[in-house]
């Protein structure tokens, strides 16, 4: 009887032992075919010559920069393996990693470099953040030099920004071709972890791995470090329908779907069959003024406004109601982000939710009633949301407050009147991410964006001057300040909540990582 | 009738032209233009500007129109902005789809709605009648998006019988055509089906009281007889009515159903057209779904003839 205890005794043991070992972490399995699920429909392929974000799904998986952004949002090498610039900050020398091939065989080289810049100055909707590049060429066969006509702080930003990206890709291609104009999918050649094989525009993208890619040396960064193609195939379906994509998963087809709605998130978070994944942040709505039109144009008014505004509220709307996809954050740049700081004075403005002073400043306004008109798109969900909370917000404070749906493009043309509209909501996170001051769509008088709203302010102009010549991070850093500083002193927009996007994956897929831009390299399945 | 038929055939070129004005018109008044969309949020004022003009979007309205319609006589509606190839070889590709959507969704409805219906008139005031009835009304009721959703549900998550969506040709892979339509059919057809089944039953029960069937089975003739060779013959009409309707629906694009099953079909084309302001795909795509409504109501009264002798057309 004894020995028999002490027999179980030690069964019960070892179990505990075991069990506390937890589960063997996994080693990556190679192959397979991963289904996508997306509802990103790619107008163009050309990632030179576009920058939506679809087509940077795509782009991202077959083409490399030479530099690219890092976890923390911070240029990290891809093509070129170090860099050096002189100490006039005019000279950018970038040194090749040699042996790097093209989808075609080709290995790359300085002449490959040199032909796509010359082709992406040709074509590319970011000319102007690269007015300042004065000459390029190739100093050997791995090194390029770059020469610019000032100094520049975000010149690295924009050579490695994703977004309408200076992919590099083989000389022969890429000369003299026209935006959009490679034959699909043989000249859609670059030289990362997967290659395309076919598209099929408004229906599917299917990649295959690059057997000769040669991964970056160390872990995953960002869009950096080593991209390991684990899946054979990435087979993306363009699937606008939410209640499709979340079947897709659940049926067990699909492994991966994107932008699955707040209201799943429960459900699917309890369904064994399923994993969540969260991006956080993925963008903020960010309330546009008319300042071409009197009553919005006053500043008082806008203070008004944001003296009205409760943020956790028009999160909650977006996500309906699920208070895990959402964060409140005064600063203009998420925490992930190296250019993150705390300010005494957002924290004071952002979230309010002061009727009082609100109404107090709408008399100083001289406000006396007349109609205030919010314009929207039901086709975003979070920026019909976003208007309809905060035409309730204004209501209460006494604002008679009115909302107009258009169809997206109505609405982006509506930005450009003077007197249809007063307030209205635009979904923007990503540039800034990449691009610290990429604000200046909304605030530099430069800027041709309708988002603008017709703002304008000398202050602002010259930070955005000053930073185009600042260098270092930290002296950046400081002029982003002065940038948030100026927004919250005169709001040419007021951002709201962060909400996070929620990723839907079937339980056996493995290795993802909700980050700017869905990354399906260092992806597998263990099944 | 080839009379007829010729009379009809030029009658539609002032109805296309009424189309072709009104799409202009359309376009003209509704604001956006498709270039931010295309070339993204990041784009430089300049390069807008240079995208306008290369697209011809900086010309005037007339001038663009004009130079469509001269094109569209020759054959040629333009070149999408987004799907990197001419509208015509788009509209091909898609019809494709369309077009089996359309014939096996007509044939779910036929198959099902015609014999309930019938059914439901020779046992009118029964359980079968009143249930079929009912339920026909249920399935009308339901959203088609409610109602595909549902399908998805039950046939592609919890049995897992039939793939998602999408479209694989006839001659690619039979079975893998027939899984990937047998969903998107089922959905359209249901709906259908309960228009037909309430048709048939109506008109039946109207042609069932008639003399001439009184007649017939007083002649001894067989009750099958009476009703598929006399009395089902005689409301053929209707049917065909509803169902040359319906076939013109489809295959003008049943948008909903196209977009829940992720169909390239002609409806989600245009329908994204239009929201990407893609006016090439706006333009043609209308104009071929307007031709397809010309087609299918000459076809449908030229059945009137082959069904009912007594139908002339002067």
């Amino acid at each position: 009887m004894n020995r028999m205890r002490v027999f179980v005794g030690l069964l019960v043991v070892i179990g505990v032992l075991l069990a506390a070992r937890g589960e063997p972490a996994q080693a990556p399995k190679m192959g397979g075919t991963l289904k996508v699920a997306t509802q990103a429909v790619p107008p163009v392929l050309d990632t030179q010559a576009g920058a939506t974000t679809a087509t940077r799904l795509i782009a991202i998986h077959v083409l490399e920069p030479l530099v690219t952004f890092g976890e923390n949002y911070s240029v990290v090498p891809m093509l070129a393996e170090s860099w050096q610039i002189s100490p006039d900050g005019k000279i950018y020398t970038f040194k090749l990693r040699q042996g790097v091939k093209f989808h075609n065989g080709k290995e790359l080289t300085s002449e490959d470099v040199v032909a796509s810049i010359e082709r992406f100055l040709q074509v590319s909707v970011r000319k102007p953040a690269f007015r300042i590049l004065s000459s390029f060429a190739a100093k050997d066969k791995y090194t390029v030099e770059l020469m610019l006509s000032s100094p520049s702080g975000s010149f690295l930003d924009a050579l490695g920004s994703p977004a309408g990206e200076l992919a590099i890709m083989p000389k022969e291609i890429i000369t003299g071709k026209a935006a959009n104009a490679f034959k699909l999918p043989d000249e859609y050649i670059g030289t990362g972890p997967y290659q395309l094989v076919a598209f099929k525009p408004d229906q599917f993208v299917t990649l295959k791995r690059f057997k000769d890619y040669k991964p970056f040396p160390g872990e995953r960064n960002g869009l950096g470090g080593a991209k390991i193609a684990y899946f054979d195939e990435i087979h993306m379906d363009f699937m606008k329908e939410t209640g499709a994509r979340v079947a897709a998963v659940e049926s067990g087809e699909y492994g991966f779907a994107d932008a699955i709605p707040g209201t799943e998130y429960s459900r699917l978070s309890a369904n064994p069959k399923t994993k969540v994944a969260l991006t956080k942040p993925q963008f903020v709505e960010h309330v546009l003024f008319n300042h071409m039109n009197k009553l919005s144009g006053n500043l008082k008014f806008r203070q008004a406004v944001l003296a009205a505004m409760d943020m956790e509220a028009i999160g909650l709307a977006i996500t309906s109601g699920t208070k895990e996809l959402l964060r409140l954050n005064p600063c203009l740049w998420p925490r992930e982000s190296v250019w993150h700081f705390e300010s005494a004075q957002a924290n004071e403005l952002y979230n309010q939710k002061n009727p009082d002073k609100a109404r107090k400043l709408l008399a100083e306004a001289g406000y006396k009633g007349e109609q205030v008109v919010l314009v929207a798109t039901r086709e975003y969900d979070s920026i019909y949301k976003t208007m309809l909370t905060l035409a309730d917000q204004l209501k209460r404070v006494g604002v008679n407050a009115k909302v107009d749906v258009l169809d997206w493009p109505g609405l982006r043309a509506r930005w450009g009147e003077k007197d249809t509209w007063h307030i209205s909501t635009t979904t923007y996170l990503t540039p800034v991410l990449v691009s610290p001051e990429a604000w200046g769509i909304f605030w530099n008088s430069e800027s041709p964006a309708p988002e603008r709203g017709g703002y304008s302010n000398p202050e602002m102009d010259k930070v955005f001057k000053d930073l185009s010549v600042t260098q270092t991070v930290e002296q950046r850093k400081a002029k982003l300040k002065d940038l948030q500083r100026i927004m919250y002193e005169t709001l040419p927009h007021i951002p709201t909540a962060e909400i996070f996007d929620v990723s839907l994956l079937r339980s056996d897929i493995q290795g993802f990582n909700g980050w700017y831009t869905n990354r399906f390299f260092g992806l597998w399945s263990d099944k | 009738m080839l009379r007829y038929v010729i009379r009809r055939l030029l009658v539609m070129f002032p109805t296309i032209f009424v189309m072709v004005a009104l799409i202009a018109l359309m376009i003209a008044l509704v604001p956006g233009d498709p270039v931010s969309l295309l070339i993204g949020q990041e784009a430089s004022g300049d390069a807008i500007a240079a995208k306008r003009a290369e697209l011809g979007l900086d010309r005037p309205m007339a001038v663009q129109l004009l130079d469509w319609v001269i094109k569209a006589i020759h054959g040629d509606l333009g070149r999408s902005y987004f799907l990197n190839q001419p509208v015509t070889a788009a509209i091909v590709e898609r019809y494709s789809v369309t077009i089996n959507v359309t014939f096996f969704a007509l044939l779910v409805a036929t198959t099902i709605g015609m014999p309930v219906g019938v059914l439901a008139s020779l046992r009118q005031g029964s359980i079968f009648d009143w249930g079929a009835m009912t339920l026909s009304l249920i399935v009308l009721s339901i959203p088609s998006f409610w109602l595909a959703l549902n399908l998805i549900f039950l046939f592609v998550v919890t049995v897992q019988w039939f793939p998602l969506g999408g479209f694989v040709p006839l001659s690619e892979d039979p079975v893998e055509f027939i899984k990937h339509l047998a969903l998107p059919c089922l959905s359209l057809g249901l709906a259908e089906a309960a228009i037909v089944a309430r048709i048939t039953r109506t008109s039946m029960l109207e042609v069932l009281r008639m003399d001439y069937l009184r007649t017939a089975r007083a002649k001894g003739l067989r009750e099958g007889a009476v009703v598929y060779g006399h009395a089902l013959k005689n409301v053929l009409i209707p049917i065909v009515t509803v169902i040359g309707v319906s076939a013109g629906t489809f295959l003008g694009g049943s948008v909903v159903t196209e977009t829940v099953y992720n169909l390239p079909g002609v409806g989600r084309m245009v329908v994204e057209g239009v929201m990407r302001r893609d006016y090439p795909v706006i333009q043609g795509g209308i104009l071929v779904v307007t031709l397809t409504y010309l087609a299918i109501n000459l076809i449908v009264d030229l059945l009137y003839l082959w069904i009912d002798p007594r139908v002339r057309y002067e």
